[in-house]
C-alpha cells in the first residue's frame, strides 16, 4: 500500500472523506483543508524503500473501510482524563502528542493511573522535528477538524469499528532484561538522580558512567511479560544526574537491556513471526539512529519514526502496531 | 462469557501473586496496574481493582478470552 503522498493526493484524500492519520514536517500542515484527518509533525519514516529522512512528502495511514465512524478530540494537559470518557463503544483511539509539552510529560507520569484507560486500545506517537531543527523549532499537532496547529494539546481520532471487527495493539520490542543488576527508584520520573541497584542506594550518573554503559542500550521493566524500555536522553555532567526520554516507576525493577547484534535482521525475523498486517505502526526515531536504519527495511511494517511510541503509556525504542480482529 | 463483578474469581486474581502467560499486550499492562495498586492492601483499592479488571475483561472480551480463560 502507498505511504508518501503529494500535497495534491493528500488533499484529495481528505475530500473524498477518508479518515487519515497523517505525519510530515511541520511545514506541511498549512494549506490542508478541513476534515478527518489529524496529524503530528516527525521527518522521519519508515517507508517502502527502507527507513528515510522526507521533508516534502506526507506520510498517510488511511484508515480501512472498517472504521465507521470518527470523532476528532483535542486535549489540554488538564484534560487528559477525558480521553478515556470519549472512548468508542468498539473501536480504537489514535493519539499524538507533541514532544516536550507539558501534555507529554503528564501523559507519560500519570496515564497508566487512570482507571479505565485499558478499556479500549489507544495507541499513538509523540511527535517531533528534524534533529537539526531541535533547538530552533517545536514538535507540533495539527487538529484536521479545525484546521488548528498546538504545541502543547494532544490530539485523538476515536474510531468507532464495524460491529464485526476488535482491534488490537501489540508491540514489537527486540530488547530483553540483561542478566546483570536489578535497578529500582526512590522516585517517579524523568530525571534521575538516585537508584537502588540490588537494594544499594548509588548515584545512577556515577553507576552509568563507572560501568561504562552505553545509553544505546535502554532500561527494561517485565510488565507481567511485556518488556517496557525506558531511553536514557542524556547524561548531565554537572548535575551529575541521568535524562530519560520517559519516566522510571518507584517499586519497578529494571534492567539494562540485552546488545541487538543486528536490528535490521532480527526485527525483520520477529516482523515475519508476527505474521501481522497492521492498519497502523510506528516505531522509534532512536532505533533509526542507533540501528542506522537509514535506507534499511524492518520488515513490510511501515509508519512514522517518533520521539515516543504509544501503547496505552508512553513507551521508546519500540514498535507498536495495531490490528484488526474478526470476531 | 464474563463473570460477574461479584464473582469471587476477581478478588482472587487482583489478590494472586502468580505470574500468568498472558497472550494480550493490553491484559499484561493492565495486570501489572493490578499488581502496583494492591502494593497497598486495604478494601477500597482491592475493590478499585476488581473493579478495573472486571470491566477491562468486559469491554475487550473480543479480544482476551484467552487470556480470562488462564484466570478462571
Amino acid at each position: 500500500m502507498k505511504n508518501f503522498y503529494s500535497k495534491e493526493e493528500v488533499i484529495d484524500l481528505i475530500n473524498t472523506g477518508k479518515n487519515l492519520l497523517i505525519a510530515a514536517d511541520e511545514a506541511l500542515f498549512k494549506g490542508l483543508p478541513k476534515g478527518n484527518w489529524i496529524a503530528g509533525s516527525i521527518p522521519y519514516f519508515m517507508g517502502d524503500e527502507g527507513g528515510a529522512c522526507i521533508r516534502d512528502k506526507y506520510f498517510v495511514t488511511v484508515l480501512p473501510t472498517e472504521c465507521k465512524s470518527v470523532s476528532i478530540k483535542q486535549y489540554k494537559s488538564n484534560e487528559l482524563e477525558k480521553i478515556t470518557d470519549d472512548y468508542p463503544k468498539n473501536g480504537v483511539s489514535f493519539i499524538i502528542i507533541p514532544a516536550t509539552s507539558e501534555t507529554h510529560i503528564k501523559y507519560a507520569n500519570e496515564i497508566m493511573t487512570y482507571p479505565s484507560l485499558f478499556n479500549s486500545p489507544l495507541v499513538g506517537w509523540i511527535s517531533g522535528v528534524h534533529l537539526d531543527d531541535l533547538a530552533s523549532v517545536k514538535p507540533i499537532i495539527f487538529n484536521g477538524a479545525t484546521l488548528e496547529p498546538s504545541s502543547e494539546d494532544a490530539i485523538v481520532m476515536h474510531v468507532e469499528l464495524d460491529d464485526a471487527y476488535a482491534a488490537q495493539i501489540e508491540i514489537i520490542n527486540l530488547f530483553k532484561q540483561g542478566d546483570g543488576d536489578t535497578i529500582e527508584f526512590p522516585n517517579d520520573g524523568f530525571v534521575i538522580d538516585n537508584a537502588l541497584v540490588n537494594g544499594e542506594s548509588v548515584n545512577f550518573y556515577d553507576y552509568l558512567t563507572s560501568k561504562n554503559i552505553s545509553l544505546e542500550q535502554p532500561l527494561v521493566a517485565d510488565y507481567s511479560g511485556a518488556m517496557i524500555n525506558v531511553s536514557f536522553q542524556a547524561l548531565d555532567h554537572e548535575a551529575k544526574k541521568v535524562n530519560l526520554y520517559a519516566p522510571v516507576f518507584q517499586n519497578t525493577p529494571y534492567k539494562l537491556a540485552t546488545q541487538v547484534a543486528n536490528y535490521e535482521k532480527e526485527f525483520t525475523a520477529e516482523v515475519n513471526s508476527h505474521n501481522v498486517s497492521p492498519i497502523y505502526s510506528c516505531n522509534c526515531i532512536l532505533n533509526y539512529l542507533y540501528a542506522e536504519l537509514e535506507g534499511k527495511k524492518t520488515g513490510e511494517i511501515k509508519g512514522p519514526m517518533t520521539f515516543g511510541e504509544i501503547a496505552y503509556v508512553l513507551l521508546n525504542q519500540t514498535m507498536v502496531y495495531v490490528s484488526l480482529k474478526k470476531k | 462469557m464474563v463473570p460477574t463483578k461479584t464473582d469471587p474469581i476477581w478478588k482472587k486474581f487482583v489478590n494472586s501473586e502468580q505470574e500468568y502467560s498472558f497472550s494480550c499486550l493490553a491484559t499484561k499492562m493492565m495486570y501489572t496496574r493490578i499488581k502496583q495498586m494492591m502494593r497497598n492492601k486495604d478494601a477500597a483499592i482491592e475493590a478499585e481493582a476488581v473493579d478495573i479488571a472486571h470491566s477491562f475483561f468486559e469491554k475487550n472480551i473480543n479480544i482476551v478470552q484467552a487470556d480470562l480463560n488462564l484466570i478462571k
